[in-house]
């Protein structure tokens, strides 16, 4: 574990001039949905390795930087939020998602070894996997192999669903679907996308509320109540 | 954040897509507070207590740093203080001692350094344990000024 280091007065004032009550619930909505789309042990979409949820993240994130782990330097970094979010957050939930807690452990075969069955972790998500949909198992047994397809099978099925859904509610919004169309293709940033519509970046952020309102309709439609949405009700 | 176009890897599965869609909408910019609260709040998560969690998690962080922050100026006046206990005997004569304090006040001088922290005392008249003492003083104001210009690096 990284020690603590004291901060500078510089960033210890800045800190204290932040407007948190605007900061925290936009570093907690940057993690849930930094989280989903991203592979993790438990199939919920939001208990994620190391019994964190998303809010951890945040928590984490804020721990991070307020202990010195994460420096930010104010004069690079003018925004604390953009920081926060691109910077710090993205790289826990990277770290998690790779972490040897959301690994699968499986049993290697017997003839592996001679003194028994030992678990080893088998199981983790191809460090080249964006969204470490991915997985590497050094010696699959068919069992794993079965167990594996019909897991990724499912998580398939159900992003299917969802996709499906987003799509017939998106149908006739020139824009919203524009905007499927360069997710599709690996483009996520508005600004870019505005540019190669050729677009005010406003009009790509108006329709970005858009496509949120239907994305969160037809995931509520798919899945039901998870543990997450219930301790913080 | 921007990304280079050659790393970019289109969708393979709806899964990746989804993920995709996601991740676009994480990095919106532009949403108001009301909104960021109302979005949050169909996600079921109730905004006002995640707000009340999340300023008393940053208080403790708060207060944590800042005795981390007193731990370390404490370290530092210890290690002054333990400055002025060890500090340099000068040796010499009535003439060599004022030769030795004007030589350093035009350092300073040239370093940009005010003299006004000792322009009170009349080091012309100063008697020889006077001068010594000078010294001692102006070692320890160069201690404390290399100390401040460490922290501000």
């Amino acid at each position: 574990m990284e020690p603590l280091k004291p901060l500078s007065e510089n960033v210890q004032r800045k800190l204290e001039e932040a407007n948190w009550i605007s900061i925290y619930p936009r570093l907690v909505r940057h993690a849930l949905y930094r989280v989903r789309g991203r592979y993790w042990r438990r199939n919920d979409g939001e208990n994620l390795a190391k019994g964190f949820v998303p809010e951890d993240i945040a928590q984490q994130a804020i721990h991070d930087l307020y202990g010195g782990i994460r420096t930010w330097d104010p004069n690079k970094d003018a925004d604390l939020l953009t920081f926060l979010k691109y910077s710090v957050i993205d790289s826990i939930v990277d770290g998690l998602a790779r972490s040897g807690d959301n690994l699968i452990t499986g049993r290697f075969p017997e003839s592996m070894n001679d003194d028994g069955v030992v678990l080893e972790p088998t199981n983790v998500a191809s460090p080249d996997a964006k969204h470490a949909t991915s997985l590497l198992r050094a010696n699959p047994t068919p069992e794993n192999i079965l167990e594996e397809t019909q897991e990724a099978e499912g998580r398939e099925r159900e992003a299917k669903v969802i996709v499906n859904a987003i799509l017939d509610a998106a149908r006739g919004d020139e824009e919203v679907m524009a905007i499927l169309e360069y997710t599709m293709e690996d483009v996520k940033e508005p600004r870019f996308i505005a540019k190669s519509l050729g677009v005010p970046v406003g009009k790509i952020y108006a329709a970005q509320k858009r496509l949120n309102r239907i994305a969160q309709k037809a995931r509520q439609e798919f899945l039901p109540l998870n543990d997450f949405q219930r301790g913080s009700s | 954040m921007s990304q280079d176009d050659d790393q970019r890897k289109p969708a393979a599965t709806d899964r990746e897509w989804l993920a995709n869609i996601y991740d676009f909408l994480s990095e919106a910019d532009d949403l108001t507070d009301d909104e960021v609260r109302e979005g949050l709040k169909t996600e079921g998560i109730d905004p006002g207590k995640l707000v009340n969690r999340g300023l008393a998690f940053i208080e403790q962080q708060r207060k944590l740093a800042t005795n981390r922050m007193l731990a370390e100026a404490r370290e530092r006046q210890r290690q002054v203080l333990g400055g002025f206990t060890r500090s340099k005997h000068y040796e010499g004569s009535l003439a060599q001692l004022q030769a030795m304090v004007k030589e350093r006040l035009v350092a300073w001088s040239s370093q940009g350094i005010s003299q006004f922290a000792i322009a009170h005392r009349n080091f012309e008249g100063a008697s020889e344990n006077d001068l010594r003492a000078l010294l001692a003083e102006m070692d320890q104001l160069e201690l404390l000024r290399n100390q401040k210009d460490e922290q501000d690096k």
